[in-house]
């Protein structure tokens, strides 16, 4: 259904097709098997929560560098419409449903998303503990608006934490796939701009992957927590979060392999 | 007549909106809330909230209700032109630097989206459920209309009748949908709600066939641009497809376009003065005429009060406009 609906043939001569965050199609659904909206409405309001995130997505695609060719042009400017199109399917699907008040939720988390987004963006922070706290709203914001809109606090908690997770061990393999991410380099450039300053590049890029390696640490142990609080939702997630697990005990060569 | 003389009856409203656009977009952030006000600031011709404020003359008009759709339209236009200035490349709006310009794409792009869902967020507020569903619709059909803008980017074998679909997507219906939602807020009757919204469509077609003349005839000045923007993007308007059909001008003018792979302002200039020269820029003043009338015959079924004579006003001012 998914799919489908994010198929507009002209874009995906152009554009990847988008990515659909199988993570969080994974967590809205069991967080809409709560509620107790009738079943095409419930797959509507998946179908909107997604294209919020997937709107939201693409437009992360678009980069600071300059089009060298016409191609690239393309792909940009059709990068910029295809988020703006999702972001109205969202809209005029809800509005179908008259559903007002989570049309209300969703804009606000988007609002809210994107002010942390900049913050991350344009912050230069003394810190790294204000990065992670971005980091966490940026991952976080939708799940929590969404969760509280159904009243369903275990998810809120849980789903949080979850995507901060996610996003710690996305930019931890990033980083070792690619020699560095976006979570890294602010890391590094953080350092570089305090106490650290005397370290070479490489100490420096060796300390901000020691500095997320605590991170993901410490956001296992509250995910481990949490478990043992919400056995309910631990169930749901246990091979989920078996699969996470793996990917930290994972040796660093072995994950390079795999990207 | 010029625009401030029109605008004069909405004085005090207009002011309360300028002021709520401001507070509307007052992010915590102060990148966001720069560069939002950024654009603000820049000014611009506010039809958008103009028209949503006189349709809802016709109806019971509470100017507490009517500013979340006038603010939401103003700024829906708003966040299209900051990922507008992402996709043109654009490094000027207005006479001021873009955001994308004076900050980057990246700050572009969430700001754009910020605004957006400020708006929908605006549109909530109201009680009619119908309005959001106008105004997703006509949300929709815009970013499709973008989309087959960029489709049909040096596309010489168009015709007339796909630039007024594209035209009616990317500008008509945002101001019909103004017209048609100031009338739902006010609770106007269907009847009047209709007849507003045709009247919007119908002005909006000739507001941008005008905006598409001036981008032929007007002056770095009076555009705050070179003139020939959209040529020079690929975007093939109604004086071009006229010249087109006339003699051998399509030839003449794709020989300029395949010399090279890139596109200067001098080929530019070279088609300019072909659309000149072929009657395009007469063709399409005639056409958006023709609009107007039409915007002003959907006047005549509605009762004659002084915003009848406002929004014939401003549709007129439309017609004629020079930037």
């Amino acid at each position: 259904m998914l799919q489908s609906r994010l198929s507009h043939s002209y874009l995906l001569q152009f554009i990847d097709f988008p990515i659909i965050d199988e993570e969080r199609l994974y967590v809205f659904y069991g967080m809409l098997e709560q509620t107790k909206l009738e079943r095409k409405r419930k797959e509507d309001t998946l179908l909107s929560i997604m294209l919020v995130q997937i709107a939201l997505d693409t437009h992360e695609l678009i980069s600071l560098d300059d089009v060298t060719n016409e191609n690239e042009r393309k792909n940009r400017q059709l990068t910029v419409l295809a988020g703006d199109y999702f972001s109205s399917m969202y809209y005029h699907i809800l509005s179908k449903w008259h559903d007002n008040e989570l049309i209300r939720t969703l804009s606000e988390a988007i609002q809210e998303i994107n002010e942390a987004k900049m913050s991350f963006y344009q912050t230069n922070h003394r810190t790294v503990e204000p990065i992670f706290d971005n980091l966490k709203e940026i991952e976080s914001i939708l799940v929590r608006k969404v969760a509280e809109h159904y009243g369903l606090d275990n998810w809120k908690t849980f789903g949080m934490q979850y995507f901060y997770m996610n996003r710690l061990l996305l930019e931890r393999k990033q980083g070792l796939i690619h020699s560095s991410s976006n979570l890294l380099q602010k890391i590094a450039l953080t350092l570089l701009s305090v106490k650290e300053s005397k370290l070479t590049s490489d100490q420096q890029a060796s300390k901000a992957r020691t500095v997320l390696d605590s991170y993901v640490g410490h956001a296992k142990k509250e995910i481990d927590f949490l478990c043992q609080h919400y056995s309910e939702l631990h169930r749901w997630f246990q091979n989920r979060l078996e699969y996470n697990w793996g990917i930290i005990g994972i040796p660093e060569e072995k994950l390079a392999e795999e990207g | 007549m010029k625009l401030k003389t029109i605008y004069a009856s909405l004085k005090k409203d207009l002011s309360f909106i300028e002021s709520e656009l401001e507070q509307t977009v007052n992010a915590h952030h102060p990148v966001l809330r720069d560069a939002s006000n950024h654009l603000l600031k820049a000014g611009g011709k506010r039809i958008r909230p103009v028209f949503v404020l006189l349709s809802g003359k016709f109806g019971d008009y509470n100017l507490v209700l009517m500013k979340n759709v006038a603010v939401a339209l103003e700024l829906i236009h708003m966040a299209s032109l900051v990922h507008d200035d992402v996709i043109d490349d654009a490094e000027m709006r207005r006479g001021t630097k873009t955001i994308k310009a004076k900050w980057d794409n990246r700050v572009a792009m969430y700001t754009g989206d910020y605004i957006f869902a400020r708006a929908v967020e605006l549109v909530t507020e109201l009680k009619d459920p119908a309005a959001n569903t106008i105004l997703s619709n006509a949300i929709l059909e815009m970013s499709i209309g973008e989309i087959e803008q960029i489709k049909d980017q040096f596309n010489w074998d168009q015709n007339v009748r796909d630039y007024f679909r594209r035209i009616k997507r990317k500008t008509a219906l945002l101001i019909a949908t103004s017209c048609e939602l100031g009338a739902v807020a006010a609770g106007a009757s269907k009847a009047e709600q209709q007849h507003l919204k045709q009247f919007g469509y119908y002005v909006g077609m000739s507001y941008q066939i005008t905006d598409d003349i001036l981008d032929y005839t007007g002056t770095v000045k009076e555009l705050g641009k070179p003139a020939g923007g959209d040529l020079l993007q690929g975007n093939i308007t109604l004086p071009v497809l006229y010249a087109m059909n006339q003699g051998n001008m399509k030839r003449e003018i794709m020989n300029i376009f395949s010399k090279e792979l890139n596109t200067s302002q001098e080929k530019v200039n070279q088609v300019i003065s072909i659309v000149k020269s072929s009657g395009g820029i007469e063709f399409s003043q005639r056409i958006s005429d023709r609009y107007l009338q039409k915007a002003f015959n959907e006047l005549e079924q509605l009762p004659a009060q002084s915003a009848t004579t406002s929004l014939r006003q401003i549709a007129e001012y439309i017609g004629k406009r020079k930037h």
